[in-house]
């Protein structure tokens, strides 16, 4: 008799903040239970749907749509799409509430509801205005809600909802209920609103609802769950409940039913580049052959082939007009003179660097095409587009304006709770002490997941010296809220583009931003098959506009370049200047790009935790000799002398040594790269050594084969990928060789970017003979130049100095400043922006003396209105520190401290350089960028790098070390370190293997720290 | 007005429902049972769920009992005026 039921009231973690379940747990839950249909209605939105409906469709379970609708006036109804239009009809009024009303607070309005076809609505509840009426006896107010409702939706697509949910006052509102069913003729059905997945969730529901209202968790509020009743009831458990109604429990069952599931997952929504396919593929053709002329001059008949070979699976597939349509951004860029790159596995596409999407030459590198689009794996092809950063929004405009707003917009992500954001949270719900909340937030590793709390506080010695117990609770609720999203945000890049309006698929939204975003992610977009674009901010893109703007590529092979880089020299340069890098390039020796390709695929979790850098530079000096497993393998790996390093050379092994069919070989790289659960990679490796037996191979040499390949199961870099970010590491290390000056300059004016902080860019520049001139109101501008072989700092580098630069040269730019009363009189500066002025010497051109400068300020005796001024702060040293450290670095700490330090027997970085290998060695140092990289054998390494006065020295810590002294190095704050340590020498790197390091306290540093630089 | 309190008492439950009810040495028979419910207590601090009974006596009282479903005992958790 139950069975018929079916539940039209579920929220799953997509009413933000409020549910607890994600609609895939509750849709298993339902199967579980014995359900056949199950719909989801959260809270003003459809966010969760598409993941709902995939995950129904694989159990069987007949999925229903549908919101939780808040109304202006306060009233709330449940609607449910009963029909393609019914979903089309929800989505533009979920799109029109969110547009139209307060961020977070989207209302629908009664004149919306006029509009609205093929929805189904359910009213009935305590929540609202119509439930409060009835619970306060006023009968009047609540008829004339449903008098309001039944002016706008017809009697037959409203239902009066019964509820028996524990909660007080149930009697007195299913009274209610049942007489104005009997009053207006509407069907009463039984509903129960589900908020958690199971009963045990209840708390989890509680302290997001705390969190979401902002009130601890002591505190009362009308909001918060009475009981744990709002879970997802058994059939049973709901026949029980309502076992004197059996017929309200069918009624919910065939409205649920009565809703058509919303999407197509077969379809192919992307905008048509022409009339018709053929016509797209058509013009495709011809680009295509345009640029391989334009390329390649004459065309080979293996070119011919491999080009035929692209054109006919892209064609087969479907994807002609999304090629045309990424060639025609690309285009529309490139006429502008906006720097534009294609990344990832697209550089594996000959078609795509003929339509000048990238610019890796895939054929001659003999790319593979199958990596990127097979017809097995007929997903979306991904094309991400890197773009000059201060011109990508003009390109997304572009986008914008050419399919029609209607048909365009950003894609959303869902941010979640990580490990820092759910402590700050619910340390705010629970009370605890903010100083606290704040300093345990801090120690946690920056992206750690929040279910990770509890492992990092047994394992990272700086979370010692906190309390577990007193923390118990949050430890305990950051595991269960982990992962679960708490707003939308805007993907980073990611714009979807469709054929139909958009709100035909689903609501848009408004992120904090302002930015109108499709409130569905990057996932769900390419199940509905719309087509989706990663257009991309890139500042070095920006860095080598500066330096050559009209140079597209560099001269190949530059042996200077390649020098430099070899001896790991390339701090500054992309993708190459992190420690791991500079410490591989002296033992690779790059003379050519092709090293550079694999110089970036090597520094990655794959190979790394593969234990394939080691042979690989081995091989490659000649210390060992290049084997194979199977001599079917030499062809595949011997460019990377024998090991795995890319995901390309992962497919063609399976393919060759397996017999997998291309879209079979890229399933199991997914599988390597993404699941890698026990059981799977089992599986597929069985299926592997199977296949590859029948091909003959030995089963011995077919496991060896397999465990090579799953030793590379993290995450590596296409070879594509990687192609293309060494083209830009070339580009980089190029101008950085060539014209340091003009490139460091560029380096600095577009930060933030890369991996180091100013000064070290500055201490860099230095190192490369480049003179740095001080910020100067009279000659700089806002960014940094060149002048000679020296960068004149920019006056935008002063940190608080902000839009008043512009303002400055602007007015220099009239006339230039003839004296310090000219420049006061013909720049107005709030006090802090010319204090900060001062401090970083931007007025020294005066020749006035600037700490007379501040006093004069300070004392009102200025000639710019100040003379009321008598709060001037006191220009401490701290302040002094901000102003002038991003520029400084450790110089402002270590000089003044150095003969101390040299007297307590500590070497500089200079002088670790012309250390020998093993010898004992003191050192102090700001410690820049402390990581700690997954290692094959999960045991802790930690890397960092140790910077003085004098440069940079990278230091390793072992395990052992970490546990007695990783709270020292991983601190809230940057302290300078001092380390004993030995020093060790490999294939021409130089680290210090640290032994003890201990911090020297600022407080000290402040009294050596003499009065000067004002 | 109402008077808020967490006393322990003796009811006569059968069923779970209570029919009556013994406070201060004085028994009060359940007239009729206006509204029931369940409320969750501070959970953070271990408290479990109760099955609340607003219900009034033969005698015209007004009360809440609640049974801690936890603890397994019956508390007077209200008395109006």
């Amino acid at each position: 008799m139950t069975n018929s039921f079916a539940h039209a009231w579920v929220h799953s973690c997509f009413s933000f903040l409020r549910g607890e379940a994600w609609p895939e747990t509750l849709v298993a839950l339902a199967a579980e239970l014995g359900y056949t249909a199950l719909a989801l209605t959260d809270w003003m939105s459809v966010s969760g749907a598409v993941r709902f409906q995939r995950k129904a469709m694989s159990l069987g379970i007949h999925a229903a749509v549908g919101a939780d609708l808040s109304l202006e006036d306060g009233n709330r109804f449940v609607a449910l799409a009963e029909t393609a239009e019914g979903y089309r009809s929800l989505c533009r009024l979920l799109t029109e509430s969110h547009l139209g009303s307060p961020r977070k607070d989207p209302r629908v309005t009664w004149k919306q509801l006029e509009a609205v076809e093929g929805m189904i609505f359910l009213v009935g509840g305590r929540e609202g205005r119509f439930g409060e009426a009835l619970l306060r006896r006023d009968e009047a107010s609540a008829r004339g809600i449903l008098t309001s409702l039944l002016e706008r939706v017809p009697v037959e697509k409203i239902r009066l909802f019964i509820t028996r949910d524990g909660m007080p006052g149930n009697r007195l509102l299913e009274e209610g209920i049942l007489f104005l069913a009997n009053t207006y003729g509407i069907r009463p059905m039984a509903a129960h609103p589900v908020w958690h997945a199971r009963k045990d969730g209840f708390w989890v529901h509680d302290l997001l609802t705390c969190l979401r209202l902002g009130i601890p968790l002591e505190a009362l509020h009308r909001e918060r769950p009475l009981n744990a009743e709002r879970y997802l009831k058994s059939p049973q458990e709901m026949g029980e409940l309502f076992r004197d109604h059996p017929e309200w429990l069918r009624e919910a069952g065939e409205v649920v039913a009565r809703c058509r599931s919303p999407f197509d997952f077969g379809a192919r929504l992307y905008p048509r580049w022409a009339g018709g396919a053929a016509e797209a593929a058509a013009i495709l053709r011809r680009e295509v052959y345009e640029g391989a002329r334009r390329h390649y001059g004459r065309l080979s008949p293996r070119l011919v082939d491999r080009i035929e070979h692209e054109l006919r699976i892209i064609t087969e597939l479907g994807f002609a007009d999304y090629f045309c349509l990424v060639a025609d951004i690309v285009r529309f860029a490139r006429e502008r003179g906006f720097r534009v790159t294609g990344r990832g596995s697209a550089a594996d596409s000959v078609v795509a660097y003929c339509l000048g999407i990238t610019t890796v030459d895939a054929f001659r590198r003999g790319h593979l095409f199958e990596r990127f689009l097979n017809r097995e794996r007929a997903e979306q092809p991904d094309i991400d587009l890197d773009i000059d950063y201060r011109y990508r929004d003009q390109v997304a405009d572009y986008v914008y304006a050419r399919y029609g707003r209607e048909h365009t917009a950003a894609v959303c992500t869902f941010q979640t709770f990580r490990a820092r954001s759910a402590i700050r949270a619910l340390g705010r719900v629970l009370e605890l002490p903010a100083e606290e909340i704040e300093r345990l937030a801090k120690r946690m590793p920056w992206g750690l997941p929040a279910d990770a709390i509890a492992g990092a506080w047994k394992k990272l010695p700086e979370l010692r010296g906190l309390s577990e117990e007193r923390w118990r609770l949050l430890v305990q609720a950051a595991g269960r809220i982990a992962g679960l999203p708490r707003h939308i945000g805007t993907h980073l890049g990611g714009i979807v583009v469709a054929r139909l309006p958009l709100d035909q698929v689903a609501p848009r939204q408004r992120s904090a931003k302002g930015v109108e975003i499709l409130a569905l992610d990057k996932e769900d977009v390419e199940d509905l098959g719309l087509l989706k674009l990663d257009l991309l901010s890139l500042r070095t893109l920006a860095v080598l506009e500066d330096v050559a703007p009209t140079v597209d590529r560099c001269p190949d092979a530059d042996e200077r370049t390649y020098r430099r880089i070899g001896r790991g020299e390339t701090i500054g340069v992309f993708q190459l200047e992190s420690p791991a890098q500079r410490a591989l390039q002296p033992q690779l020796r790059p003379r050519r790009l092709e090293d550079l390709v694999h110089a970036v695929a090597l520094i990655r979790p794959g190979p790394i935790q593969g234990d394939m850098v080691g042979p690989y530079l081995r091989r490659r000096l000649g210390e060992e000799k290049v084997t194979y497993l199977h001599p079917e393998l030499e062809p595949i790996l011997a460019k990377t002398y024998g090991v795995v390093l890319f995901q390309e050379q992962v497919i063609e092994v399976a393919r060759v040594v397996a017999g997998f069919q291309a879209g079979e070989a890229d399933r199991l790289r997914r599988v390597m790269t993404h699941a890698r659960s026990h059981g799977q990679m089992a599986a597929i490796g069985r299926l592997f050594v199977r296949r590859a037996m029948a091909r003959g191979v030995r089963q011995e040499t077919a496991k060896a084969i397999f465990r090579m390949l799953a030793g590379y199961a993290s995450y590596g870099f296409s070879e594509a990928h990687a192609a293309a970010f060494a083209e830009l590491a070339y580009a980089t290390a190029f101008w950085a060789e060539h014209d340091p000056a003009a490139y460091f300059a560029a380096l600095l004016s577009h930060q933030p970017m890369g991996y180091y902080p100013m000064h070290t860019l500055v201490a860099e520049a230095r190192h490369r003979g480049v003179a740095i001139l001080p910020p100067d109101v009279t000659t700089s501008d806002v960014a940094c130049r060149r002048e000679g072989r020296a960068i004149r700092l920019g006056l935008g580098l002063i940190a608080g100095v902000g839009r008043s630069a512009e303002e400055i040269v602007r007015e220099r730019g009239r006339r230039s400043f003839c004296s310090l009363a000219d420049f006061r009189e013909r720049v107005r500066l709030p006090r802090d922006v010319y204090a900060a002025l001062c401090l970083a010497g931007a007025l020294d051109g005066f020749g006035a003396n600037r700490r007379q400068m501040l006093l004069e300020a300070e004392r009102g005796e200025g000639l710019f209105g100040w003379r009321e001024v008598t709060d001037f702060p006191e220009p401490t040293r701290s302040w002094l520190r901000e102003s002038v450290l991003p520029i400084e670095g450790p110089t402002i700490f270590f000089r003044p401290l150095r003969p101390w330090l040299m007297a307590k027997g500590f070497s500089t970085t200079r002088q670790v350089r012309d250390q020998p290998r093993g010898k004992a060695i003191r050192v102090a140092g700001l410690p820049l960028r402390p990581h700690r990289p997954p290692t094959r054998s999960g045991r802790t390494v930690v890397f960092f790098s140790l910077e003085d006065e004098y440069g940079l020295v990278d230091a390793v810590m072992f395990e052992d070390v970490y546990q007695r002294h990783g709270q020292d190095l991983f601190q809230e704050r940057l302290l300078p370190l001092a380390v004993e340590g030995r020093v060790e020498r490999r294939r021409g790197t130089l680290s210090l293997v640290v032994e003890r390091l201990w911090p020297i306290r600022l407080r000290s540093l402040d009294e050596v720290l003499p009065p000067r630089g004002i | 007005m109402s008077r808020v309190r967490r006393e322990k008492v003796v009811v006569w439950a059968p069923e779970g429902t209570p029919r009556a009810f013994r406070q201060r040495q004085r028994c009060h028979r359940v007239r009729l049972i206006l509204d029931t419910w369940r409320e969750v207590g501070d959970w953070w601090r271990g408290e479990g769920e109760w099955v609340v009974f607003r219900l009034e006596t033969t005698e015209g009282g007004l009360y809440e009992l609640a049974y801690d479903t936890v603890q397994g005992h019956w508390l007077l958790t209200r008395v109006y005026d």
